[in-house]
């Protein structure tokens, strides 16, 4: 009880040390766990760009690829899935819903996705996160195009505007466009802080129509503007009923029942009537960051230099305090406390202040995150969501805390070894 | 009380011994005033006599208890349990109050802890403030006080619990010679009501009619460090 009452006092005699001591730790606490959150929000973010999807459907490729194209707009397509195969897997009695996707297409540099109201209504992304409209409605009709919130952000069109879709070109500027058959805006897309934000949205009608007559126009020895003067079919033509939608890209899928999911895999993977793949787009993900392990490991890498860097800090600052306190542990100890009191003095200490600087840490951290995340969301599309804290966090918590406490030890066994006349004497 | 036999102490990285005292005794109960000039080893003295310095050979006793027999941990003990030090430099906890600076000791020793029982505390030191004139001051921290105030707080430290000796180094230096009478007058009446012996120590012999014996310690130490001229 004494010791709990002098180590009180000395801390507060010593205050400004004591509160830089703690704050300086803390701090390191602080950018760990910042560190530490934003690599697991960095990876779940990532993986999942899409949940709530059993399955992911494309043409025979591999899986890593059509995640790539499919998510990430990243490479392309080899093949692509019939209509037909479509929709006798979307009708088979396990299904519970499909979002098809049709790509190919794209606009200055972002790419068109052609889907139908499935992708409103069911898509998904970080748990129970729902595509939402800033503003407009859904890209239903034929001339209806949704621009993602990035796109919207750095092209700045608003509703009722014409857009002109790039044929064949998905990144960078296209050479040769659908200029006769402009589509509208009709809705813009909430930020979502993922590759969805980077998309342009139409309907499978319209993918059709912008592409009906554009094979026979496409000849190898003619000239754009003849594409313009020959208009075989005028835009107002153009009907729903009219048109007959062919194949798509690839398409997420969602069972009734969970239990169907690795049932309906080995069906469409080994399906008759043309190749297909369906993998698992929560796995493939979580494989996929895993081949990225070198972000992974950079991050790792920072969070153990902060946190060396903060116990370094630490001992240093207990350290300093103690060379201070030489005078003090001297008349201590002639007063009749033994080393093993000294000790525990010390330790008890040294672990009062690491708990201390811990609990201010996750503090600074905690309020930091809850005024940061909506700032980090709108400015550059980062996440922070899910659990604050995971296991890994408690366990270098756990381990600052042990680390800090046995610091204390140094300068117990420096203090107790001092020949008492050390301190006792005056010294200027 | 202090039976000292052929003690020799010197540090270990020189070779001459810096003290050689063949014989000293101190009865229990008995003032004895030690004296001698600065750097002829006073302190020294009386840091081997409480356990901080060990002596390189010869014989140590106190209470009948062989010094040599105990180890570190031992000899703080025993210092806390039956010994009350007045520094020269006082050596108060400057962020403790007054009473918490002197009620101290009776918290690192049973032995004291049992002769003032945390009941009795209060009254104890609330007596001995008044005896010593610091009443007022108890609850003020030491770092207020004068310097004549801040030694009978050291004072009031080392004679709480009733120890069997108090050593006392030079504890009057830094008071006129006044305030010097007034304190060792106060310090005397505490240790006869209590049994306790005094070894004080000074380099002024202003002081020595006051005490019941006065020694000097260049007659005693028979080290040729003597010409301690040499020395600072």
């Amino acid at each position: 009880m004494i010791f709990f009452r002098l180590a009180l006092k000395s801390l507060r005699n010593r205050f400004t040390s004591t509160v830089l001591t703690v704050l300086s730790i803390s701090l390191s606490v602080t950018l760990l766990l910042a560190v530490e959150r934003t690599k697991r929000a960095a990876e779940e973010g990532f993986t999942q760009s899409v949940s709530q999807v059993d399955l992911l459907v494309g043409g025979r490729t591999g899986p890593v690829n059509l995640i790539l194209y499919s998510v990430f707009n990243m490479g392309s397509a080899s093949n692509n899935i019939s209509w037909e195969s479509y929709q006798e897997i979307k009708n088979l009695p396990e299904v519970a819903w499909t979002i098809p996707y049709s790509l190919g297409d794209g606009h200055r540099g972002f790419r068109v996705v052609a889907t139908d109201e499935n992708f409103y209504e069911h898509y998904r992304f970080r748990g129970n996160q729902k595509v939402e409209l800033l503003e407009g409605q859904p890209a239903l009709d034929v001339w209806d195009v949704v621009l993602g919130s990035d796109v919207y952000k750095k092209l700045k069109y608003k509703v009722g505007e014409p857009v002109v879709i790039a044929h064949g070109v998905t990144r960078g500027e296209g050479l040769l466009f659908h200029d006769d058959k402009p589509f509208r805006v009709v809705g813009i897309l909430q930020p979502t802080g993922t590759a969805l934000d980077q998309s342009l949205y139409i309907s499978l009608y319209g993918m059709e129509a912008i592409h009906i007559d554009w094979k026979y126009s496409e000849s190898s020895d003619s000239k754009k503007e003849n594409s313009h003067t020959k208009k075989a079919s005028s835009q107002t033509e153009l009907k729903k009923e009219n048109i007959k939608i062919g194949p798509i890209t690839s398409f997420f899928l969602r069972t009734k029942s969970r239990v169907e999911t690795l049932r309906l895999q080995r069906f469409i993977n080994n399906y008759t009537s043309e190749p297909l793949l369906a993998i698992i787009p929560g796995v493939t993900l979580s494989e996929l960051w895993g081949s990225l392990s070198q972000i992974d490991v950079v991050l790792k890498i920072i969070s153990f230099m902060v946190l060396i860097v903060g116990l370094a800090a630490m001992v240093s600052t207990i350290l300093a305090g103690l060379n201070e306190r030489r005078r003090e542990m001297s008349i201590l100890r002639s007063l009749g406390a033994g080393p093993l009191r000294l000790t525990s003095l010390l330790v008890f200490e040294s672990c009062l202040l690491t708990s201390l600087a811990i609990l201010v840490g996750v503090i600074i951290n905690s309020v930091l995150f809850l005024f940061l995340s909506g700032w980090l969301a709108n400015q550059f599309g980062f996440y922070i969501q899910g659990s604050s804290y995971s296991k890994i966090e408690f366990i270098y918590l756990a381990l600052i805390w042990l680390f800090g406490t046995l610091v204390g030890f140094i300068p117990a066994i420096k203090a107790s070894r001092l020949a008492l006349k050390d301190g006792l004497s005056v010294r200027v | 009380m202090i039976k000292v036999k052929d003690l020799k102490f010197k540090y270990p990285v020189s070779n001459e011994n810096i003290l050689d005292i063949p014989f000293f005794e101190l009865q229990k109960g008995e003032k004895v005033f030690l004296y001698g000039p600065s750097g002829c080893g006073k302190t020294t003295f009386l840091e081997i006599l409480a356990g901080i310095n060990i002596p390189s050979s010869g014989e140590l006793e106190i209470r009948n208890q062989k010094i040599s027999e105990l180890t570190s941990t031992q000899r703080d003990e025993f210092r806390a349990h039956y010994m009350g030090y007045i520094f020269q430099s006082f050596n108060l906890i400057p962020y403790l109050t007054v009473e918490e600076n002197i009620t101290l000791p009776l918290y690192l020793s049973d032995v004291k802890r049992k002769k003032v029982p945390k009941d009795s505390e209060k009254n104890e030191v609330q007596r001995l403030c008044q005896f010593l004139g610091i009443e007022k001051y108890m609850t003020k921290p030491v770092t207020e006080l004068s310097v004549g105030q801040q030694q009978r707080v050291a004072a009031a430290r080392a004679i709480l619990g009733k120890p069997d000796l108090i050593l006392a180094d030079e504890p009057t230096s830094s008071l006129d010679f006044n305030h010097r009478e007034k304190f060792i007058k106060l310090l005397f009446e505490l240790c006869t009501q209590n049994g306790t012996s005094i070894l004080f120590v000074s380099h002024d012999r202003s002081l020595e009619k006051l005490f019941d014996r006065s020694l000097s310690l260049l007659d005693m130490n028979q080290s040729s460090f003597n010409s301690f001229e040499d020395k600072i």
